[in-house]
């Protein structure tokens, strides 16, 4: 390609629909023309100035060399410059940030970095807030989530894969993963499947879980997500590969085993026996989150002899009066909060406090005292609600699991219930991803993980990495006995 | 899709005390008395013997399924013949099962009971199970294996207390003869090792420990003597009128006068058990019906064993004495046959082939050495 | 074919047996709860009068707060489930059984057999085998009322009135389970407690005001007989339990043990740990001419049978760990400054095994004249000597309580 300043910078524009936000200026370099041209948003002016304009316009020595070599080789102090070998690749590169350098009578279009990171400060994310731990969270740009990454890791095992996505959006994808621990099987399944991808956008990293998973339309979590650095660092370590998207704060983990959810990163910042015992708590918060609902209405509808008799007077105390049916009566009460629930997540957040009064205290208190529905029932969906939130990344899919729970135990009764469980952990059971069991390590057992199951030992004692996620198999020692 | 060694020993456990807590103990009481405990225990001993023998054909056949391995070894004729007796007794042991949870169910749970309503969640249920194949039956298994276990301890350590040793004195008050009578009588209980034959080729042995299947075998054998104990410490003579073996032991206890609700829990749990094990001959059934009858595609043949499930309990109640079929002569001898007979058909097959294989290599080693002089 | 095998997919399947279970459950889901349904049975009383059966349920009915209300349903009818039934027809309700813990039989059905009703609750309606049974005495309507107005009003229950020391009482051996196990042993013999309504309050009384507004009246009940306002007549009801025992036979009400006996005959039960005994006219180091009332706190008993040739032996062991409670003398002395041990001198120790092998052959000489069987002479000798008691049998039938030489060994000692 011989480069034409004017013809160039007329096909740019003409490609780019004569965009208002691309700026170009001309200027001369010993007698030759050179167009800068860049987006002005997403260009750091400053930076533009002092490492590009600047020494241009201000070089005075002479020399034997040709001018794209000089500009290259001793003008530009940019530490990032590149060549396009194509007026194409050279949109490419100003579009994601880059200022074109176009120099009359060169082969070549140079590049160069100075693009502006528009983003927000990395704070605390409000997903994943600790007591203990770090506070950090990624933030919307994949320069500063690789950057938090990197300042935790400084190996030269950590491998940056990078691929681009999106036949519009061309979002930069990072895969992480360090060399020595990673699945190698894992890691080019991972890559396929990215490379396989035909998407016109990718917005949020949640565009690619579907990509990801075995099981796209099921409602269960099949891909790990966190926003914590410290935690994509301690699930790499532990073998998995992280998969951080430009443009979202939100890094996906793989593979993913659904014990992750019971875990939380506080866990390994507090005591051992703290911890069991909160895992429990999770545990039989997840069976209350799901069950109680279907319960409730089973034992109403089927099973009342279950209950003890001072319990039962209580019950029907309360329920006395109530015209309706204890399944439509719940029903509507799970109506209730997931509409609240809906309404508040969105509302502004100065609406949020009176929201959350007008929902739990009036309408609830003003359906009790109205006799629409019992106290029972308000209190089993209000405890069901609230363990939602123990484990929340899976909130969403417990609320619809209640849901069913509790038609099943309207019209099938305790016996439903029960099948309906088992039917759950068998299908949860087919969901074995990337060489790694979805309900390990309790279902296949792994003996040796049972360090950091439902209970934790301390760190000292974690000696190896969880068989349950696949790595390499030769590097499966965290720790050495010699290095004690 | 293979399971692994654990997975297979909690399979054999859970299997040889899913029909044991059910009608079995108060049925036997009516036959062998206060010594029903031995009759199980020595018919438990010869499940576990033929488990034993099982899995070290397992091994030694390595990847080959039972089709392959009978048909390599026993020709296509005898292999089918087994496939259809083996058949037989999955059919007969999932009616034994639905019938007997069926009853547990509306015992338990039920005061309007609409067998529609317990029937299809069971065969959505145990279908799914059975397309999904051995390795999620072998997960599900190993979830729940632990809480029913604990479940049944729980139960049996409840009303300890309340447990009169003097139940099981005199022994032998009429002899051994009883004891034989009600070991044949009650074969259609046990056999829970026959599964096993549709297994093979389908365990993983590596890592695997010897002592694994021997400690889940001889667990299953206690717990079932140490239920026995309790149920008949507990009922004594009045045991045939207790048709629940486990919900009566845990809603027997005279020191409380309400219903104790985490023994409803347990008692819950254990429909789970059965449900699993329904899974587990549904399971097998499926494989045997394919290979007999050369199906290849499974969901067919897994919606013909819902159906039958389904038509078994909807018209077979109607016209099929249930209760007296399980005592029939021809079932005993069906499962004492599949028992005793196959096994050993299986290991004259596996050493006759074990020896032609032998002899060829020899007659091939003779030629080359021919060859070369 | 490719459209039938893409309705018949699995995940197909799955959604049309999901949609059937819907279909035909669709119309449970919209029921009332099932307390609305049935009537919530707490407690049965069962009694006959001219052939027929009546009975009494005391039920639950809504109340406020954590306070449960009571009423009484009564109906009649040839059997219990016709009685049972009419009462449902008139409720517009199911009976429902499943939280009945006490049943109570009337004297007149004791003295025909209970074990029809009793297999109707326990099989039919699926009463609890661990359901208290209860003899009582008086009309059932009235009794019914009793209860349910203590139930109510004094928030007592039956079962805490006659399991209130599970170490003490004789009713903890007797509910369902316990009484089918007597029953279906060789001699089917059980027992259980007796309460009555009295007019006058006695020893163990606990007043009741039977009739008044919580108890509900016999008109709710199909039958509408009995249930008047006895506070009306200006009497005081009284829940009489003085721990009178009735002793069954084939399911029929054969003796009644007094509560003097019932006292005696403790000292036999294995599970009844504790109790009093009083001894009289001990004159010791410590006392004089006193009466000693001590405090059982264990009791062991062991029973051993055996045969010397063709005599049948059988030896009854009490183990007894006493402490003195109450000292009745003319002249107190200085024993209040002696440990308890100091009490129990040689005479006091020979004076209580006197009483207790007195009461022991008490009981005894009435179980032979009655032919019942409350040592558990039959257990113990069938368990343990099975073929010469089998022998034994044949020779003496049911006479052969009166054929073994009982002898009684007791040992006493301080509880601390």
């Amino acid at each position: 390609m011989e480069v034409q300043v004017d013809k160039i910078k007329k096909q740019i524009e003409k490609k780019l629909h004569k965009s208002s936000d691309l700026k170009s200026r001309t200027v001369q370099f010993f007698g030759t023309d050179i167009c800068i041209m860049y987006i002005a948003d997403i260009t750091d002016n400053l930076l533009l100035n002092e490492s590009l304009i600047y020494p241009i316009t201000s070089y005075l020595k002479t020399t034997d060399e040709d001018v794209y070599t000089t500009i290259k080789e001793k003008v530009l102090s940019n530490n990032e410059v590149g060549e396009a070998d194509t007026v194409q690749q050279a949109i490419d590169e100003l579009l994601t940030g880059k200022t074109l350098v176009i120099i009359d009578g060169a082969e070549k279009i140079l590049t160069c970095d100075n693009e502006k990171v528009v983003t927000r400060t990395v704070g605390e994310p409000p997903t994943s807030v600790v007591i203990k731990g770090p506070r950090e969270g990624f933030t919307e740009s994949i320069k500063y989530n690789l950057a938090l990454v990197r300042r935790r890791v400084k190996s030269d095992d950590l491998v940056v894969q990078n691929i681009e996505l999106g036949k519009l959006t061309k979002t930069q994808i990072s895969v992480l993963y360090f060399d020595s621990v990673a699945d190698k099987n894992v890691v080019k399944k991972i890559m396929r499947r990215l490379k396989n991808i035909v998407i016109d956008g990718v917005i949020d990293s949640h565009y690619l879980v579907s990509y990801l998973q075995k099981n796209p339309k099921s409602l269960f979590k099949q891909v790990g997500d966190t926003e914590k650095p410290d935690i994509l660092v301690a699930k790499m370590l532990e073998g998995r590969v992280g998969i951080l998207v430009d443009g979202s704060p939100i890094a996906l983990t793989l593979p993913f085993i659904l014990i992750e959810d019971l875990q939380n990163s506080d866990d390994y910042y507090s005591q051992p026996i703290r911890v069991t015992f909160v895992r429990l708590l999770r545990l039989i918060g997840v069976i209350l989150a799901v069950m109680l609902p279907g319960v409730y209405v089973a034992l109403e509808l089927y099973h009342y002899k279950i209950l003890p008799t001072e319990f039962l007077v209580t019950l029907m105390n309360t329920t006395e009066g109530i015209p309706f049916s204890p399944f439509i009566e719940l029903f509507f009460v799970v109506l209730l909060f997931e509409i609240l629930y809906e309404a508040n997540l969105r509302m502004p957040q100065y609406f949020g406090m009176a929201m959350s009064i007008v929902g739990a205290l009036i309408l609830g208190d003003t359906a009790v005292n109205a006799g629409l529905v019992s106290p029972p029932a308000v209190m089993v969906v209000a405890l069901s609600g609230i363990t939602f939130y123990i484990i929340p990344s899976q909130a969403a899919q417990f609320s619809i699991l209640r849901l069913i729970g509790l038609i099943i135990g309207a019209c099938v009764g305790l016996y439903g219930i029960l099948l309906f469980s088992v039917f759950i952990i068998s299908y949860l059971s087919s969901f074995d991803s990337y060489n790694s069991a979805y309900l390990a390590p309790v279902s296949p057992y792994i003996a040796d993980d049972k360090k950091d199951n439902f209970k934790r030992v301390i760190i000292k004692e974690m000696k190896r990495r969880p068989k349950s996620i696949a790595h390499n198999k030769d590097n499966s020692i965290r720790r050495r006995k010699d290095e004690d | 899709m293979k399971i692994n060694y654990r997975q297979l020993s909690i399979m054999v456990f859970l299997s040889f005390i899913s029909l044991k807590f059910l009608a079995l103990p108060s049925v036997m009481y009516i036959t062998s008395g206060n010594m029903s405990w031995l009759v199980a225990l020595v018919l438990m001993i010869i499940d576990g013997l033929y488990a034993f023998m099982l899995v070290g054909l397992m091994k030694k056949c390595k990847d080959k399924n039972i089709n392959e391995f009978l048909i390599n070894t026993v020709g296509v004729v005898l292999a089918k013949i087994i496939f259809i007796l083996l058949s037989a007794q999955f059919i007969i042991q999932i009616i034994n099962l639905t019938k007997g949870l069926e009853f547990f169910v509306v015992e338990n749970f039920y005061d309007d009971f609409n067998w529609l309503i317990y029937v299809l969640p069971l065969i959505i249920l145990t279908g799914f199970m059975m397309y999904k194949g051995i390795r999620n039956i072998a997960r599900v298994e190993e979830m729940f294996c632990w809480a029913i276990t604990i479940g049944c301890i729980y139960i049996a350590l409840k009303c300890i207390t309340c447990t009169d040793p003097r139940a099981f004195l005199p022994m032998f008050k009429d002899g051994v003869a009883p004891l034989f009578h009600s070991a044949f009588k009650h074969y259609s209980w046990f056999g829970s090792a026959t599964f096993l034959i549709m297994l093979f080729g389908k365990v993983d042995f590596t890592n695997a420990k010897k002592s694994v299947l021997i400690k889940y075998v001889v667990f299953a054998i206690l717990l079932v003597q140490f239920l026995y104990f309790v149920f008949y410490g507990l009922f004594d003579t009045t045991s045939p009128t207790h048709n629940f073996c486990l919900s009566d032991v845990s809603q027997f206890s005279s020191n409380e006068s309400i219903i104790d609700e985490l023994s409803w829990l347990v008692v819950s749990l254990w429909v789970i058990a059965q449900a699993l094990q329904l899974a587990v001959y549904g399971y097998c059934l499926v494989l045997s019906v394919m290979f007999a009858f050369n199906i290849k595609a499974k969901i067919p043949v897994i919606i013909a064993i819902d159906l039958l499930m389904f038509s078994l309990g909807y018209i077979g109640e109607k016209t099929v004495n249930f209760e007296q079929f399980f005592f029939n002569p021809a079932v005993s001898a069906l499962f004492i046959f599949n028992e005793f007979v196959i096994p050993f058909i299986l290991l004259i097959g596996y050493g006759v082939k074990r020896k032609k294989d032998r002899r060829k290599a020899k007659v091939v080693e003779d030629e080359s050495i021919k060859i070369v002089v | 074919m490719k459209v039938l095998k893409s309705l018949f997919s699995p995940r197909k399947l799955l959604i049309y047996l999901c949609i059937i279970i819907f279909i035909f459950t669709v119309p449970q889901i919209t029921h009332p709860s099932m307390s609305e349904r049935e009537a919530i049975v707490t407690m049965l009383c069962v009694d006959s009068k001219d052939d027929k059966i009546q009975i009494a349920a005391i039920a639950l009915a809504p109340g406020s707060g954590k306070d449960a209300s009571y009423k009484v349903y009564l109906g009649e009818g040839s059997t219990v489930g016709e009685a049972s039934n009419s009462i449902g027809v008139a409720l517009g309700k199911a009976m429902g059984y499943a939280q009945c813990d006490v049943v109570a039989f009337g004297e007149e059905i004791s003295k025909n057999s209970i074990m029809a009703p009793l297999d109707y609750l326990t099989r039919t309606r699926k009463v609890s085998g661990t359901a208290i049974i209860i003899n009582f005495e008086g009309e059932i309507d009235k009794f019914a009322q009793g209860i349910a107005s203590l139930y109510t009003d004094k928030k007592l229950h039956i079962e805490d009135i006659l399991t209130y020391d599970k170490r003490f009482i004789i009713s903890k051996e007797c509910n369902i389970n316990s009484f089918y196990r007597g029953y279906y042993s060789d001699i089917a013999q059980g027992m259980m407690p007796k309460l009555s309504l009295e007019t006058e309050s006695t020893g163990n009384a606990i007043e009741v005001q039977a009739g008044d507004s919580g108890s509900g009246g016999g008109s709710e009940g199909e039958s509408g007989s009995g249930g008047g306002n006895l506070q009306s007549s200006g009497q005081k009801q009284y829940i009489l339990n003085d721990g009178t025992t009735c002793i069954f036979k084939n399911g029929k009400k054969v003796y009644e043990f007094s509560p003097a006996e019932a006292n005696k005959l403790r000292l036999f039960l294995v599970r009844s740990q504790s109790g009093i005994i009083t001894v009289d006219n001990v004159t010791d180091s410590t006392f004089s001419n006193a009466t000693v009332v001590l405090n059982l706190t264990k009791k062991d008993v062991q029973f051993n049978a055996k045969f010397e040739g063709d005599k049948a032996k059988f030896k009854i062991v009490i183990d007894l760990d006493v402490i003195v409670d109450e000292v009745k003398e003319d002249e107190p002395n200085d024993r209040f400054l002696k440990r308890n041990k100091e009490f129990l001198s040689e005479e006091l120790i020979n004076k209580i095994k006197e009483k207790t092998i007195s009461d022991c052959f008490d009981i005894i000489s009435t179980c032979r004249e009655q032919k019942f069987d409350l040592m558990q002479t039959y257990e113990t000798f069938y368990r343990y000597k099975h073929k010469q008691f089998k022998e034994f049998l044949n020779k003496y039938g049911d006479d052969y309580l009166n054929h073994i030489d009982f002898s009684v060994e007791v040992k006493v000692n301080s509880s601390y």
